[in-house]
């Protein structure tokens, strides 16, 4: 017993220690080295890049930057980075906001109100997430069409207001809210809009950020739906990338603009880290 | 008094229900636009010309036929089978791995569990041509860091072989495996810390505790997330659209990436929907096939 309680001043213990963080920097090592890749290559001119391989940049060029930046324009719309990152971030802004909406209605109506039929709609929907999207990719496009969507950013943004892993996903946070309080308002008089924004919102801001931050995520980078949807002009940074590989031949290039694609979320990933890692998993698995 | 109370919560219930559906509504309507009728539609135009400008004539079973002759169509499915049999295992062992290993109490798990996640948020083209650049032939990180240590460079992305598709894997892997780890730690939370007392009381190495104790303790997030990895592996389509040149697309191209090209650049609606709903069936097929496998361990 007493060996147990001093295992890890054993030079077995030590060992072992030695080999698990050496494993840690090596997992470290691969998680990251894309990210150190692209950027070592953003910064350095093209024929450095073409000369083979080498680990530390030999020149430091800001080239390949400004090169994303102009040619751009020459993928097929005419229009500059920042319009790219300005049509994304309207998107994903809308998307954010109608699905907090429609999220938030759904998961407290499922939760505080008692509906009949709830066990059935519950059931329906995660059932349907375990369906597999693709069966609705082309008739999504004909159904878009009718609606007189295509061309438009409402093309994409509608369909993405609503999130059945969001409803979901709220519910757990609802979950943990009294329903006396609701009952208590009511009696009160209060309607049921007023105790659902008033009361019970304010109580779940920890899921609405989290669900926020994983909404920002899975729109801001989404390529398929809008290549399909948007015109040339609307184009959003999922699809830039994309299309300037097809014109443009310098890694660099394309490297510096995967990283400025890549910038916004790392920002909203370190300052939103805590929401992320902590409470994603809340899913409606249970 | 008391009738008048007992109809005052009553028409307070019923109120309160009505409300409830209608806040259920933008979600129920927004649910039946773009899900269930693009379902049930996807079944209509298979049967239709669909050039997706307007639906045209009927033609029956022709594109199901079609789909069925097509060498390159089925090719594409031992592709898919073969990603997702490599894919599943290695996706499920890698992201239990980083779970366990952040959850413990070592010093450096809470900033692991970051480095995992990380490759996550970023989008998987961006980085896929990241990627693409690193498996370069010429100027890439792999051949430079297999030459500097005296190997042979490997063709990686044109290796015109089924090793294409373990270079898509190792991206898909990597980016991942954060996405599964947050499932996993949330289960790993669940195990009640006496488990692992009456473990280490009896005398169990670190090891043993993992196979007797925590696994079968997240069962259920196993099978969970095994079985969304299968349905998300039959749909592969970004990675394999960014990385694989054409060269050795034969051996990489999913049954998605085809039926996007049928579809959308070569405007061929109802083939493409018919394309769909065959993937749709195999999907469903082995998901059914992975419940019976689980199911009979259960009952043993």
């Amino acid at each position: 017993m007493t060996k147990a309680l001093y295992k890890k001043h054993t030079v077995r213990g030590i060992i072992g220690k030695v080999l698990l963080y050496a494993f840690f920097v090596l997992v470290a090592v691969i998680m990251l080295l894309p990210f150190y890749w692209s950027l070592v290559a953003s910064f350095r001119p093209e024929t450095e890049n073409q000369m083979g391989f080498s680990l530390i940049p030999k020149t430091f060029t800001l080239s390949q930057y400004a090169t994303f930046f102009e040619r751009v324009a020459d993928v097929g719309a005419g229009i500059s980075v920042f319009e790219i990152f300005g049509n994304t971030l309207f998107i994903v802004a809308c998307v954010i906001l109608l699905s907090l909406l429609t999220c938030s209605l759904g998961a407290y109506a499922l939760t505080h109100l008692h509906l009949p039929g709830e066990k059935i709609i519950l059931k329906i929907m995660t059932a349907s997430m375990m369906l597999p999207g693709i069966v609705t990719l082309i008739p999504s496009f004909l159904v878009v069409d009718f609606l007189g969507l295509t061309n438009n950013f409402g093309g994409v943004i509608i369909p993405a207001a609503f999130s059945i892993y969001g409803v979901l996903f709220l519910r757990s946070f609802f979950k943990q809210t009294p329903s006396e309080m609701a009952e208590a308002a009511r009696i009160d008089g209060a309607g049921e809009l007023y105790i659902f924004f008033r009361i019970y919102c304010p109580l779940i801001l920890p899921g609405f950020l989290t669900l926020g931050l994983f909404t920002f995520n899975s729109n801001y980078n989404s390529f398929l739906w809008p290549s399909i949807v948007l015109a040339p002009e609307q184009m959003t940074l999922g699809i830039v990338l994309r299309e300037f590989q097809m014109v443009v031949s310098d890694t660099g290039a394309l490297m510096a603009g995967a990283l400025i694609t890549c910038i916004p979320t790392f920002i909203i990933f370190l300052v939103g880290q805590k929401y992320f890692m902590e409470n994603l998993a809340f899913s409606g698995i249970k | 008094m008391e009738i008048a109370l007992r109809k005052t919560k009553k028409s307070l219930r019923r109120k309160q229900h009505i409300i409830g559906y209608l806040f259920l509504t933008p979600t129920a309507v927004l649910f039946t636009v773009f899900t269930v009728i693009p379902f049930i539609m996807a079944f209509y135009l298979a049967f239709h010309n669909y050039n997706l400008l307007e639906v045209k004539e009927f033609v029956g079973f022709e594109y199901f036929a079609t789909s069925f002759k097509n060498a390159e169509f089925m090719k594409a499915f031992l592709n898919i089978l073969i990603y997702a049999v490599i894919f599943v295992p290695f996706a499920i062992i890698t992201s239990l791995l980083a779970a366990v290993l952040g959850n413990s109490r070592l010093r450096g798990a809470k900033l692991m569990r970051v480095i995992f996640y990380l490759p996550s948020i970023t989008g998987s083209i961006a980085m896929a041509y990241v990627w693409r650049w690193m498996f370069d032939i010429d100027s890439g990180v792999f051949n430079g860091i297999l030459t500097s240590i005296g190997l042979p460079a490997l063709r990686w992305l044109d290796s015109r072989s089924y090793f294409v598709m373990v270079c898509v894997v190792m991206v898909s892997l990597w980016s991942g495996v954060g996405n599964n780890m947050l499932i996993f730690l949330a289960a790993l939370k669940g195990v009640p810390t006496e488990s692992y007392e009456a473990a280490r009381l009896d005398g169990a190495n670190g090891f043993q505790t993992l196979i007797h104790i925590t696994l079968p303790a997240i069962a259920p997030t196993m099978y969970f997330i095994t079985t969304m990895s299968i349905i998300g592996a039959f749909q592969m389509f970004d990675l394999v659209y960014a990385m694989v040149p054409s060269g050795s697309m034969e051996w990489a191209r999913t049954p998605v990436v085809m039926l996007y090209e049928i579809g959308f650049t070569r405007f061929k609606g109802g083939l493409g929907s018919a394309m769909s709903i065959i993937l749709f069936g195999v999907i469903m097929l082995f998901t059914f096939l992975f419940q019976l496998i689980v199911k009979e361990d259960k009952t043993v």
